[in-house]
């Protein structure tokens, strides 16, 4: 077997089914199954976020943490409640799409607790254990849940003297809560605690075990559900303070150590904070953690452990300031972990984290909500994934509201594929909004996949805006396979290649031309209204042009030239002239040979006034032109092709929308796709054509390439090698042509497997 | 005025205007109109914990388990310490 199609399933290719459409579908178009039975495209959900609830009202709330309840499909906050006492109180929240309700707060602890509370959920008591620095000493409490109501079921000391910060996690592989704390009452060193029990009636605890011989301030413990270890994160007091992590195995309830490792040699005195959630995908943590080092920005590093070994990845800048509160967490359906921290204003700010290996890169901030968490405060927020919403919930107090205990829910960039399984198929036609149409399903194959599949007999993921390439994403939607067609003349991905050439001949070229082989190629003078012809060595390879000393001189009957282009065959080009407003045609006794010249004695007047670069159509049958005063392009029809003297207006596209001085005009191979440059924005734009060359049936694609970064300033004209993998820009300033390469666009057949 | 007392301790936890609601249970405390709670007490209940109700003299520095009560007297109690 050499072809991944020679794995086809029996029946493959007749696997469609005609649905109604739920917007307008085009062929080649992913689609997903709504919930009343129609169709609709595949595209991004953006990032957003709900309204900002309260679910403690009254003043000075504090240590707020939070957990998940799996199952419930709620989740808990816990918080110490400052208009009562400080006592230690807990709430349950429900989301529903970017909102969020909230049960009757339930007080945990009648009296005022004084650190930071942590929350975790075990599954399998269907309880939630809160621990907490009571009045001194480390304290848990076990909650059970119904609805949106808790029970206290006990309460307990784990660590019977002065406590500091506590951290909780669920070992699920021995069904036991493991806590971590720093023993205040015993210079500050860490411990871990494991319970006796899952989390029935009866919580209780195991004996102290030391995880740092050191001061351990800002814990956090978590569980890696590969390993079956926790890891403890805190900043080593022992050790300069340096951002620090320990693995442990647990057996009933005692713990086996692996080697402490440094994730961050920064040293600083004042206080660190940090959060750590796993990667479900990757199986390592994503730890976000505030570098004293830097400036107190917050930073993130991946921690994976093997066994008890633990091995970091370099970690990443998440913003340019300083924050003090930390949320993690990882969010399974868009595969991505999502730091909340701070921004400038105190304002919680989502970033988003792709992991990749080992590395990260970070999405630029979204502001959750104008509710501020405070300057240098920690305990004033966390976050929480809701499994069932796909979301992100953001509990903290509002220090701008006199500390009222407040949360709101961010919706992640997302598609509306997500979660799976949504996506059904590829559009086998264009699908009218309320019409049927055909749908090749999962499991079928489909040919008309329009996206980017860049390698054949590969594996195609469907991107969260609809798209089909390579990239790894949420959705792994087919085999790409069987022979491919490489198409060019995509802009999206366009790199220059670093290549201009300077021609020398003329100050003010207005038109470039290529021979269909590459091997020549012809640029129109204004200065002296003139054709050049040069030759490459290599073909379409502009760093070996040379001038071939010959030229042709239009002036004769062009005053003010603005644009050039050739026959298919070479036997003839056209000038399009501004100063008499027409197209002069000529012809060339051999082709694609300049000197041998001469004026047809054919011309069309232009419909419009400013004329700038013109195209033929490949069959002949039809003109273009720009005019870069009404920033229009103008369609011809000629009646007998290549002729321009029979040549009349046909139709016009505005393109002011995107260029108010539309000098160059070029089209793609096959008449799809239409490009306009010009002298306003120095960009060359991308419009669709639903009818091949009919400019009637144009839009703007939303796709455009920027050429300032050359220095261009007057684009005058657009060439491209004949496969589009190629663009070349002719620059009226600089007197010089610039080279590009294009996105290739491979498409191939799609075996589809959702 | 009316307080929830822990029996253990004395320790006055709640102090509420008279007409609050506090609806004392085997397993919990609510406290408000039972239509729509301001919050429950899980840790509190009927039989850890007595409410006592007209009372009269509540210290004007009330707070949280600063001071014990036995249904008659109050008393600050000798651990408790002013919050920083």
């Amino acid at each position: 077997m050499s072809n991944l199609s020679d794995l086809l399933p029996a029946g493959a290719s007749g696997k469609k089914a005609t649905f109604t459409a739920s917007g307008t579908i085009s062929t080649g178009n992913t689609v997903i199954l709504n919930t009343d039975g129609t169709v609709s495209v595949v595209a991004a959900v953006a990032e957003s976020s709900g309204t900002t609830t309260t679910f403690q009202s009254g003043t000075n709330n504090e240590w707020v943490s939070a957990t998940y309840l799996g199952s419930n499909n709620k989740l808990l906050i816990a918080y110490r409640n400052g208009s009562n006492n400080d006592y230690g109180t807990a709430v349950i929240g429900t989301v529903s799409g970017t909102s969020i309700s909230f049960g009757t707060p339930t007080v945990f602890y009648s009296a005022a607790i004084d650190n930071q509370t942590s929350c975790a959920y075990a599954p399998t008591s269907d309880r939630v254990c809160v621990t907490f620095k009571a009045i001194t000493w480390g304290r848990s409490a076990l909650l059970s849940i119904s609805g949106t109501t808790l029970t206290l079921e006990n309460d307990n000391d784990f660590y019977g003297a002065n406590a500091g910060e506590t951290s909780v996690c669920y070992h699920a592989a021995n069904d036991r809560f493991v806590v971590a704390v720093r023993g205040a009452a015993n210079s500050n060193y860490g411990y871990l605690y494991a319970s006796t029990s899952n989390g029935s009636a009866s919580l209780s605890w195991g004996g102290a075990s030391n995880f740092n011989a050191g001061g351990s301030y800002a814990l956090k413990v978590a569980y890696d559900p590969v390993e079956e270890v926790v890891v403890v994160f805190y900043r080593d007091n022992g050790n300069s303070n340096y951002g620090t992590a320990r693995a442990a195995t647990l057996s009933g309830t005692s713990f086996s150590y692996g080697t402490e490792a440094v994730f961050n040699s920064a040293a600083t005195q004042s206080a660190g904070f940090l959060a750590a959630s796993f990667d479900s995908d990757t199986n390592q943590f994503v730890v976000a953690f505030r570098n004293d080092g830097a400036s107190n920005y917050p930073y993130a590093i991946t921690c994976k452990a093997t066994g008890t070994a633990l091995s970091f990845g370099s970690s990443v800048q998440v913003a340019a300031h300083a924050s003090t509160n930390y949320g993690a967490v990882y969010d399974t359906v868009n595969k991505k972990a999502v730091v909340v921290v701070e921004d400038a204003s105190d304002r919680p700010t989502a970033f988003v984290c792709t992991v990749s290996g080992t590395s990260i890169s970070v999405s630029s901030g979204f502001v959750i909500t104008t509710a501020t968490t405070g300057s240098g405060i920690n305990g004033h927020m966390t976050a929480v994934y809701d499994e069932s919403q796909s979301k992100v919930v953001v509990p903290q107090v509002n220090t701008s509201d006199s500390k009222r205990g407040v949360a709101t829910v961010y919706q992640p960039p997302s598609s509306n594929a997500l979660p799976a399984p949504k996506f059904v198929g590829i559009a086998q036609e264009d699908i009218a909004n309320a019409a049927s149409g055909e749908v090749v399903l999962v499991g079928g194959i489909s040919e008309n996949a329009t996206s980017e599949v860049t390698t054949t007999n590969s594996t195609v993921y469907l991107q969260a805006d609809g798209s089909l390439s390579t990239t790894v994403a949420s959705i792994e939607a087919g085999l790409a396979f069987g022979d491919t067609t490489v198409t060019g003349y995509y802009l999206e991905g366009t790199v220059y290649d670093n290549v201009q050439y300077s021609h020398g001949n003329e100050t003010n070229p207005a038109g470039l031309a290529f021979k269909s082989d590459g091997t020549k190629f012809y640029i129109l003078g204004t200065t002296q209204d003139t054709v050049y012809q040069y030759s490459l060595s290599t073909a379409w390879d502009m760093s070996t042009a040379s001038y071939d000393s010959v030229s042709f001189s239009v002036l004769a009957q062009a005053t003010t030239v603005t644009g050039l282009c050739f026959s298919t065959d070479g036997t003839k080009f056209y000038v399009t002239d501004n100063g008499t407003n027409a197209v002069y045609q000529y012809t060339l006794s051999t082709a694609w040979d300049l000197s041998t010249a001469s004026y047809a004695s054919k011309s069309m007047s232009t419909q419009g006034t400013s004329p700038g670069d013109g195209f033929m159509h490949p069959s002949g049958t039809k003109f273009y032109t720009v005019d870069f005063s009404a920033d229009v392009v103008q369609e011809y029809n000629l009646t007998t092709a290549f002729d321009i003297s029979t040549g009349s207006y046909s139709q016009q596209f505005s393109v002011s929308s995107q260029e108010t001085v539309p000098i160059a005009i070029s089209f793609n191979s096959d008449g799809t796709e239409m490009y306009v440059a010009g002298q306003s924005q120095d960009t060359v734009f991308q419009y669709d054509l639903s009818t091949a060359y009919d400019i009637s049936t144009a839009s703007y694609a939303s796709v455009s390439y920027d050429l300032s970064a050359q220095g261009i300033n007057s684009p005058h004209g657009i060439a491209w090698k004949s496969d589009g993998t190629k663009m070349y820009i002719i620059c009226n300033s600089t007197d010089k042509i610039y080279q590009y390469t294009t996105q290739v666009i491979t498409t191939s057949k799609l075996l589809l497997n959702g | 005025m009316k307080t929830i007392v822990e029996n253990d301790s004395n320790l006055s936890k709640y102090l509420f205007e008279d007409d609050k609601v506090v609806d004392m249970q085997a397993g919990q405390i609510n406290v408000g109109d039972p239509a729509s709670l301001d919050f429950i007490i899980g840790d509190l209940n009927s039989e850890n914990s007595t409410l006592y109700e007209n009372v009269t003299n509540a210290p004007a520095d009330w707070t949280g388990n600063k001071y014990t009560f036995d249904g008659a007297t109050w008393t600050q109690d000798s651990n408790w310490v002013d919050p920083e």
